[in-house]
Formats: structure tokens, C-alpha cells, sequence
């Protein structure tokens, strides 16, 4: 019985429908790492 | 941050007038990225093209550090730059390590032989990454390695969350597992920029990644025009030119010397004419031969980075400028032509590899071999 109450319980506060999905991000929570590599050469096209 | 591969182009025979043109360049980048608000470069071995030395000169340029944990003075052993800073972002306190690859050696004058040496990357990240961990929430290694190295890394220091990469030119749009860290690559030349988003609950860290394509709908900084105006004034000072840039000459007409000329081994293709004269007239035809001229009516022709392929055996070179060495002559695809045609001095047929040197990805990106190769294909 307390097994079955347990598992309802879960159940109510974790619905199935949210197991297994991925959170979304939160950008309005986010750092922001920015970087550039390699960048040497022309400093405009060459055309 | 930043990666490497900035201030120094590939130098395969570094010159001081090379050189001289590289520090100009060089010193635009710092003063850009001092605007821009960089908080970190981490140079790789093209940087190092001319020696540590001007790199560190370079530094003190910069309000930002340069990071290498594993650059060492052979002496003392201890680093040339910091190994690490740790900057506290929304409370988050992000360590960022620079390591540099240890395959490829440290270019520069041969006063500098002995004074450094790169230690290994990855022994070093084991030794500074455990206790880096007790000093901050999170690290991020600036990687100026091989992709090999840096999945080494990511198995030997699992505490780095995120690498970014340096050394390999390519755009990743999706970020590399490895272990319980992520790599990412932010392509190159400056038309990207990599961005990791984050932030973490508990445990739990969650992380996007995304390209930012630098293409024209951002509009350009006006200081950074400023900076960018000043340095053509210098290069064309340096180059000996007049400082506004000459109206685009008539067709056919001599440009202004702006290519430098190369060492003896390459001769010309007026030396090549008097025996090659069928070849040289459909050379003549080609879009080789307008080459210098496109630079020219582009007001470009005083860019390092264009000369490179519009010009023939570029980076060899003298004190004075010559005209003789202007568009992709026969030697820029055949090699130098001193001693041709002796016995032994045959001249190379050219296959893709030297063709893409120039035609790559970001220059030339219909590039087609079999293609492109009928158009300026002549009678052997």
C-alpha cells in the first residue's frame, strides 16, 4: 500500500508527461562565453 | 576570448619587412580587441611566427591577458604569461586556463633558441586543473591544440567543462563530446564568433552553443574604422607609397609597386617568356594574370593578407618593391625558377593542393579543380 501511495504521489508531482524531457534553457538565466579563433588574415576582402 | 592565430599569417620565411608589415597588423588587432573588450587571448604557434618576444611586447599592449600555462622560460621554468584567470561573471566564477600545443615548435630570432619551450599541454592541465576547481565554479580551457590534444585533455583534466579550440580553422556549428566536456570551434579569419550560452541549478549545468556569422549587417565601428584607416596609412608609409591611395590605373598600365619582391630563387615571367612564349600568351589571358590589377582597383593593395595569393612569391622579401613580381605569375603555381633549365631544376607540375592554397573555402568558395583548372590550363 505504501509503495502504491509513494508511486501516486510521484506520479502527481512529477506527471508523466514532463519524464524524459530536456529542459529549456533559460537564456534570461545565461552567461554568455563568446571567443573567436584563427583570426589573422586580410583585414578586409580582397575581391 | 580568443583562441590564437591572431596577430601573425603563416611566415614560412620570415623577413623584416614581413615582419615590420605583421606588427602593423598585429598592433591593429590589439587595439581593436582592446575595444572590442576581450578579457583573454591565448596565442598558438603562428603567433610566435617572429618569437616570444614580440608577442610579449604584444601583451603589454593589451588591457586583457595573454594565457599559456605550459609556455615556460627554459631557466626558471616558470610561465611567460598567467596560466589562468578567474573572472566572476553573475556570481559564477569562471576559470579560464590557456594551453598551447607542444607539437610545433616556437618560431623566432636565433637569440631566442633555448630562452622557452612549450611543456606538455595536457601533463600541465593535470597538475593546475585540480586546483583551479577548489577556486572557482566552473572551467574553460582556451585550447590552441590539435583535436587529438584536446580530447586528451578532456580525459585527463575532466574538470574542464568547455574547450575552445584554437588551431583547427573550421566552423562546428554543434559542439564535440568528449568525456564530460564539450568542444567547440569557431571557424576563422575573423567572420565568426563562437558563443556558449550557460548557466547552472544545483549540479546540474546547462549549456547552448551557437555561430554568429560577422557579416555585413553588423555595421562597422567607427573607431574601428579609425584604427583600420591608420593602420593603411602606415602600411602604405611603410611600403613607400603616397598616403592617399592612387586612382585605379588603365588597363594594362603599371600599378603602384606595392608587392614586395622576392628573394633570387624566384626570377619572373619575363624570364620565362623568351622559351615559353605560347604558354605565356595564354597565361596573359587568364584572370592570373589581372590578379595584382583587382587589388588595385579595390584600393587593397597594400594588404599583407591579399598580397599573398595576388602576387608571386610573396613573403621573400627585400628591402625595395618591384613591379616585376605582381599577378600569380608561372612560379606562384610552378615554383622558384632560379637555375630552370638545368639538369635537375625542372619545375614542378601543379597539382590541387597548390591551387587551394589560395582558392580555399573563404577566397574562392565555387572552387571547382577540375573546373577552374580549364580556364587557365596552356600547352605543356
Amino acid at each position: 500500500m505504501q509503495k502504491f501511495l509513494l508511486a501516486t504521489l510521484l506520479i502527481l508531482v512529477f506527471p508523466l508527461s514532463l519524464w524524459g524531457q530536456t529542459p529549456t534553457f533559460d537564456p534570461n538565466r545565461s552567461i554568455a562565453l563568446v571567443f573567436s579563433s584563427s583570426v589573422s588574415g586580410e583585414v578586409e576582402p580582397c575581391g | 576570448m580568443d583562441t590564437g592565430g591572431l596577430l601573425y599569417a603563416r611566415t614560412p620565411t620570415p623577413s623584416p619587412n614581413v615582419q615590420k608589415m605583421g606588427e602593423l597588423k598585429a598592433d591593429l588587432y590589439m587595439k581593436t580587441y582592446n575595444l572590442m573588450g576581450y578579457d583573454a587571448f591565448t596565442p598558438g604557434e603562428f603567433d610566435f611566427s617572429f618569437g616570444v618576444g614580440p608577442v610579449f611586447q604584444m601583451s603589454r599592449q593589451a588591457s586583457f591577458p595573454f594565457l599559456a600555462a605550459n609556455l615556460l622560460y627554459a631557466e626558471s621554468k616558470k610561465p611567460v604569461f598567467k596560466p589562468y584567470i578567474i573572472k566572476e561573471i553573475q556570481g559564477v566564477k569562471v576559470g579560464l586556463l590557456g594551453l598551447i600545443s607542444n607539437r610545433h615548435p616556437l618560431g623566432g630570432p636565433p637569440e631566442e633558441k633555448g630562452k622557452y619551450y612549450l611543456a606538455d599541454p595536457i601533463e600541465t592541465a593535470k597538475k593546475i586543473v585540480p586546483r583551479l576547481r577548489k577556486k572557482c565554479d566552473l572551467i574553460v580551457a582556451l585550447a590552441h591544440m590539435e583535436p587529438d590534444e584536446q580530447r586528451g585533455l578532456a580525459q585527463s583534466a575532466p574538470d574542464i567543462f568547455f574547450i575552445l579550440s584554437g588551431h583547427n580553422p573550421t566552423v562546428q556549428p554543434n559542439p564535440t563530446k568528449a568525456h564530460n566536456s564539450s568542444i567547440f570551434e569557431a571557424g576563422s579569419r575573423g567572420e565568426q564568433m563562437g558563443q556558449v550560452d550557460f548557466y547552472t541549478e544545483g549540479k546540474d549545468l546547462f549549456a547552448r552553443y551557437e555561430i554568429n556569422n560577422l557579416t555585413f549587417k553588423y555595421a562597422d565601428h567607427p573607431q574601428a574604422l579609425v584604427l583600420l584607416n591608420l593602420y593603411k596609412a602606415g602600411l602604405r608609409n611603410l611600403l613607400g607609397l603616397p598616403p592617399q591611395p592612387a586612382p585605379a590605373p588603365e588597363p594594362g598600365a603599371a600599378g603602384p609597386q606595392t608587392a614586395t619582391p622576392p628573394s633570387a630563387l624566384f626570377v619572373g615571367e619575363k624570364a620565362c617568356l623568351p622559351c615559353h612564349q605560347e604558354q605565356h600568351k595564354s597565361w596573359q589571358e587568364t584572370a592570373h594574370a589581372r590578379a595584382y590589377q583587382t587589388l588595385v582597383q579595390q584600393n587593397k593593395s597594400s594588404d599583407p593578407g591579399c598580397l599573398q595569393c595576388h602576387t608571386t612569391g610573396y613573403g621573400e622579401a627585400k628591402k625595395d618593391l618591384a613591379a616585376d613580381f605582381q599577378n600569380v605569375q608561372c612560379e606562384a603555381c610552378h615554383g622558384p625558377g632560379d637555375g630552370h633549365p638545368e639538369p635537375r631544376k625542372t619545375l614542378s607540375k601543379v597539382g590541387e593542393d597548390q591551387c587551394r592554397k589560395c582558392h580555399n573555402t573563404a577566397n574562392s568558395p565555387n572552387f571547382n579543380y577540375a573546373a577552374y583548372l580549364q580556364k587557365v590550363r596552356h600547352a605543356k
